[in-house]
């Protein structure tokens, strides 16, 4: 089990951190990766909203106010690896690629985390940030690294 | 970082599994409750001072007070779209998916966690697209009286800014505004919000061909 790379992506699909963990090749163009994952994960998730049961009961009629209810993606799993994914009510999404043995281990769980103490203290809280940037911060990636490398599923 | 209550007391409050998950209606009271309390304070008087000094600033360099509110709802907005990742990392709110929702979560929550003031929604408009946070206390003009001059000024204007920055990252265009102030000789704060449009995500854009 372990950890291969984290994205944090906004709304807009701007990559905002592109982070290799135990990751053993680099993708020929990491942006054009990047790209595809947000492209993917939009439809996906999408999908996963159409799929949705609950949605007809949300409906107010007027589709003005009222959004779909929030079916959200969590995770999917490939023959070697799996992908996690976390979205925020703000928009944000935070992607963590691993291993496929994670039974028992909330990554989301991790995922959240990372956005409420991690990206909110050191990103969110930080005057010299603008929003939307890739994130440089090298106290924020210090924080982060050292919650990755002391996740159990790390190794 | 909220207002304590000049006697106001560090609590401990225990997390209760099921605060994470509530959403509805009474829950947010208690929703904002905890939030508070977990919340870091300051007291209320270094709020209310170091806000006066701003607003003072804030009109000594601008001309008019027409200017002057916009200023002051403009650095809401950056605050508020930066308070919006805040609030739900900190609140237990996990989602706001309508209008509607909206309402209650920033009127019970935000403003019980940010203000630790009690505030209601109330006057809503036929069409629910419209409605007001009605409050008594407001601690950014504890010490505050209005000279005439500057009658029309919107003294705590930064608030609107903050609602419409955070409501904004939840793909709410608003309008917000203060209509009645305590400031202004109303017996009380009434803040008006209107939706003005709801956001999409947009699909990212296909640049293969």
């Amino acid at each position: 089990m372990t950890v291969y790379c984290l994205y944090i992506f906004n709304r807009y699909g701007e990559c905002l951190l592109y982070r290799v963990y135990k990751r053993t090749y680099a993708p020929r163009d990491p942006g054009d990766e990047q790209k595809n994952m947000y492209g993917m994960l939009f439809a996906m998730r999408n999908f996963c909203q159409k799929m949705s049961p609950a949605q007809a009961a949300e409906s107010d009629g007027k589709g003005l106010t009222q959004r779909e209810v929030q079916a959200h993606l969590q995770y999917y799993v490939a023959g070697n690896y799996a992908l996690h994914y976390f979205e925020t009510p703000t928009g944000l999404r935070f992607i963590m690629t691993t291993g496929t043995q994670f039974t028992g281990f909330d990554v989301n769980q991790c995922l959240r985390r990372i956005h409420a103490r991690l990206y909110v203290e050191y990103v969110v809280s930080n005057a010299l940030y603008t929003p939307g940037e890739p994130i440089q911060s090298a106290l924020f990636l210090e924080k982060l690294d050292a919650y990755v490398k002391a996740l159990p599923i790390y190794e | 970082m909220a207002v304590a209550g000049l006697k106001g007391k560090r609590q401990r409050v225990k997390e209760a599994a099921g605060a994470l998950s509530m959403s509805k209606g009474g829950n947010m009271q208690k929703l904002g409750e905890l939030a508070l309390q977990k919340g870091e304070r300051v007291p209320v008087e270094l709020l209310a001072l170091t806000y006066g000094s701003l607003v003072r600033q804030v009109i000594a360099d601008y001309e008019s007070i027409e200017e002057v509110n916009k200023q002051l709802d403009l650095m809401g907005y950056n605050i508020g779209v930066r308070l919006a990742d805040d609030f739900f990392a900190k609140s237990g709110v996990s989602d706001c998916r309508s209008f509607q929702d909206s309402a209650e979560i920033v009127a019970k929550v935000g403003f019980k966690m940010y203000l630790n003031v009690q505030a209601s929604v109330d006057l809503w408009n036929a069409d629910n697209t419209a409605y007001s946070i009605l409050f008594d206390e407001n601690p950014l003009a504890e010490f505050t009286e209005l000279p005439e001059e500057y009658a029309q000024l919107s003294f705590s204007n930064l608030v609107c800014g903050v609602i419409r920055g955070a409501l904004e990252m939840l793909l709410l265009v608003v309008k917000c505004e203060f209509v009645r102030s305590t400031l202004q000789g109303n017996e009380m704060n009434e803040i008006r919000i209107s939706l003005v449009e709801m956001l999409r995500e947009s699909a990212p854009e296909d640049d293969e061909d």
